[in-house]
């Protein structure tokens, strides 16, 4: 029941009625590895996660872990791990029983339980709360209680739905670290569901972004945010600046360059697409770049240089996200830490090297 | 407690002051309740436990229990109301609480089901006991279709007795356990259960480890309150059962000796006895669920 996985295979399609909620979603994970279902809610990754655990009965599919079938068998005899949003402790047992509850199910040795048990309190640092009851627990160390009774059965796979929703911002960054070290020191295989990027981006060894039950893209971290597939990922990933553009020129001395009508881009990105072509052009608020500022009205610029008017700075502590009216180009989102105040003309520069060119397909998010 | 307040005071009785302006408001808060309670019930409560007393024979004595529990005919209302009350709560216990468990998370047609089970409430004893009478009866719907199935020859006596009151209370307190159940049932948390589930628990061993004690509180508390109005079976008993005979509940031995006998200290006795009756029940019921589940009353059912 427990034996190390080598790798998991599944494709799965799930119809409520008549609406599909995970569309053929195919997917093979590799023993040790860290993998996260990303996507805002309603995308179908808690249910893509409730189907390997068994909860959701598939529509169509199937799910191997080695040569083991598993979407054919109940819960419980799939020998997983799950950890809750909620902690889903048992409230009437105390958390020395709460964590012995799937050993004793297996009929192990009294003697054996209370070692494994003690071994898990002392993992999760909880050596002292033994007798307390869950709801005696801040929720820190619910979840901790809620990750030790999932880990103590050693499962072959460890499933997390959106584990660290509810704690508080400081106390979610450390959990983070707590989870990462248990899959690397316990050797799992995890599979983790999130809506936030960067839970996403600093535990996973790979990303599935879902949208609407569709996969929108499987690839590391840095290949989801350096290289979205599409708008959605990109719109996903932290880029907030999109134009609609028709390239001009491919692979000229500027690189690309893409255009309509007020606005000129040189972009130098991997992609090269057709002249002629229609295509989306986006930069992250931060990689747009404050040349200059003043209460006048600055001078035209070289490549990729606009000037406008700030309509709305928003402080965020060591940085402002500003709205930059262009004449032309439209709102521009900045990330600066200079100060600048509402009703200042500024100078933008949008980096060609960190522009990247998005195909305007039928799933252009705006 | 102005002057306490203006004195420097060490950090650790400053709140003890701030919780003591809280408790005041909070006592005004309940002034309207406690009156209420006061008014309509602790004190007709004390009058009528003093009345019980002072027996028609004048004097201070305890006189009529002593002739309550001594008179056979009286003794026996007490058990034909536990024999009415104790099967009626077994039976809608073990069919409510399978019902309410099996419906917990919902399913189709759920509101049709809870609108047809209100109506026996909501449109009170004497018409639902119009109702079965008719249904019931010798020459009811239920009888013909027995007797055109041939499944009996005879129809069954199913009114005016024991059986009729059981049916009539049965209709009433199902509904009302029922409902009670369900809303208590699905406010558990169904991740407590699938957690359960993915940990190796079959359904039945989360039916038995984690459902059961979870439920227990409630389950404790509707068994509590159905007996109580099972004990206190008075319009069925009247209307569907045989008043004279066995369905004399205590509730009737009561209503008798105060509005036909005019004897209203005995009538008080009795009312005492039965009030005494029920909570007896009820502290056994609640002990045997503190004996069964220790503990699980902790943190209610929400995770």
């Amino acid at each position: 029941m427990t034996e190390p996985v080598r790798h998991i295979k599944m494709w799965v399609t799930k119809r409520f009625g008549h609406k599909t909620v995970l569309d053929n979603f195919n997917l093979e994970v590799q023993g040790n590895e860290f993998v996260t279902f990303l996507g805002p809610s309603g995308s179908g990754k808690s249910t893509a996660l409730n189907c390997i655990a068994g909860l959701i009965p598939l529509t169509e599919g199937e799910i191997w872990v080695n040569e083991r079938r598993l979407d054919t068998l109940p819960p419980e005899r799939r020998g997983l791990g799950m950890v809750f949003q909620n902690y889903a402790l048992f409230p009437h047992i105390t958390v020395f029983k709460n964590i012995a509850f799937g050993l004793e199910l297996r009929h192990v040795p009294d003697k054996e339980i209370r070692q494994r048990v003690a071994e898990m309190i002392c993992l999760v640092q909880l050596d002292g709360f033994e007798d307390r009851y869950p709801s005696q627990l801040s929720g820190g160390q619910q979840q901790r209680v809620a990750i030790a009774r999932a880990l103590v059965v050693r499962p072959s796979l460890l499933l997390l739905d959106e584990p660290l929703s509810n704690l508080d911002a400081k106390l979610r960054v450390e959990m983070r670290g707590e989870i990462k070290r248990f899959h690397e020191e316990l050797g799992l295989t995890s599979v983790y569901v999130t809506h936030d990027q960067s839970e996403a981006l600093s535990l996973s060894d790979r990303i599935v972004l879902l949208n609407n039950g569709i996969t929108q893209q499987v690839g590391s971290p840095k290949q989801l945010f350096n290289e979205p597939a599409n708008l959605f990922v990109a719109d996903f990933m932290g880029f907030k600046n999109f134009f609609p553009c028709r390239v001009s020129m491919a692979d000229g001395a500027e690189g690309t360059v893409v255009e309509r009508k007020g606005l000129r881009l040189a972009v130098q990105s991997h992609a090269k697409p057709s002249v002629g072509a229609e295509v989306t052009a986006a930069i992250r608020p931060d990689d747009v770049q404050l040349v200059a500022h003043s209460e006048g009205v600055v001078g035209d610029g070289p490549v990729n240089r606009y000037r406008g008017e700030v309509k709305l700075a928003e402080y965020l502590g060591k940085e402002s996200d500003l709205q930059v009216d262009c004449e032309g180009v439209g709102k521009v989102t900045v990330r600066t830490p200079e100060e600048v105040s509402v009703g200042d003309w500024v100078e933008l520069f949008l980096d060609p090297k960190r522009i990247i060119l998005l195909e305007s397909g039928p799933q252009a998010v705006r | 407690m102005a002057t306490a307040q203006a004195q420097p005071l060490p950090a650790r009785s400053k709140p003890k002051s701030k919780e003591r302006s809280y408790d005041l408001s909070v006592l005004a808060l309940l002034l309207p309740a406690t009156l209420v309670v006061v008014v309509l019930f602790v004190y007709p409560f004390v009058y009528g436990l003093m009345l019980s007393f002072m027996p028609q024979e004048g004097g201070i004595s305890i006189s009529n229990y002593v002739k309550f529990l001594q008179d056979p005919y009286q003794r026996e209302s007490l058990f034909n109301t536990l024999r009415l009350a104790v099967p009626n709560t077994l039976v809608v216990l073990f069919t409510a609480v399978p019902a309410a468990y099996v419906m917990r998370r919902g399913m189709w047609g759920e509101s049709l089901i809870t609108t047809l089970l209100i109506l026996p409430i909501s449109l009170g004893a004497v018409l639902t006991s119009e109702g079965i009478i008719g249904y019931f009866g010798p020459g009811g719907w239920f009888n013909q279709i027995l007797e055109s199935l041939g499944i009996i020859k005879e129809p069954l006596r199913l009114t005016h007795n024991w059986t009729g009151v059981m049916i009539a209370m049965y209709f009433k307190q199902f509904a009302f356990c029922f409902l009670m159940l369900l809303g208590y049932v699905s406010g558990i948390n169904p991740n407590i259960e699938y957690s359960a589930r993915v940990l190796g628990a079959s359904p039945l061993e989360v039916l038995r480890r984690v459902m059961l004690p979870l439920m227990a509180p409630g389950i404790a508390i509707a068994t509590c309150l159905t007996f109580v109005t099972n004990f206190s079976v008075f319009p069925s008993a009247m209307l569907v059962g045989e008043p004279a005979g066995a369905t004399r509940s205590i509730a009737i031995a009561a209503y008798q000796m105060a509005f036909e006998h005019y004897d209203f200290s005995m009538a008080t006795s009795i009312a005492m006895i039965m009030g005494f009756a029920e909570l007896a029940v009820v502290v056994m019921i609640l002990g045997l669920r503190e004996r069964l589940y220790k503990g699980s009353a902790i943190s209610g059912a929400k995770g």
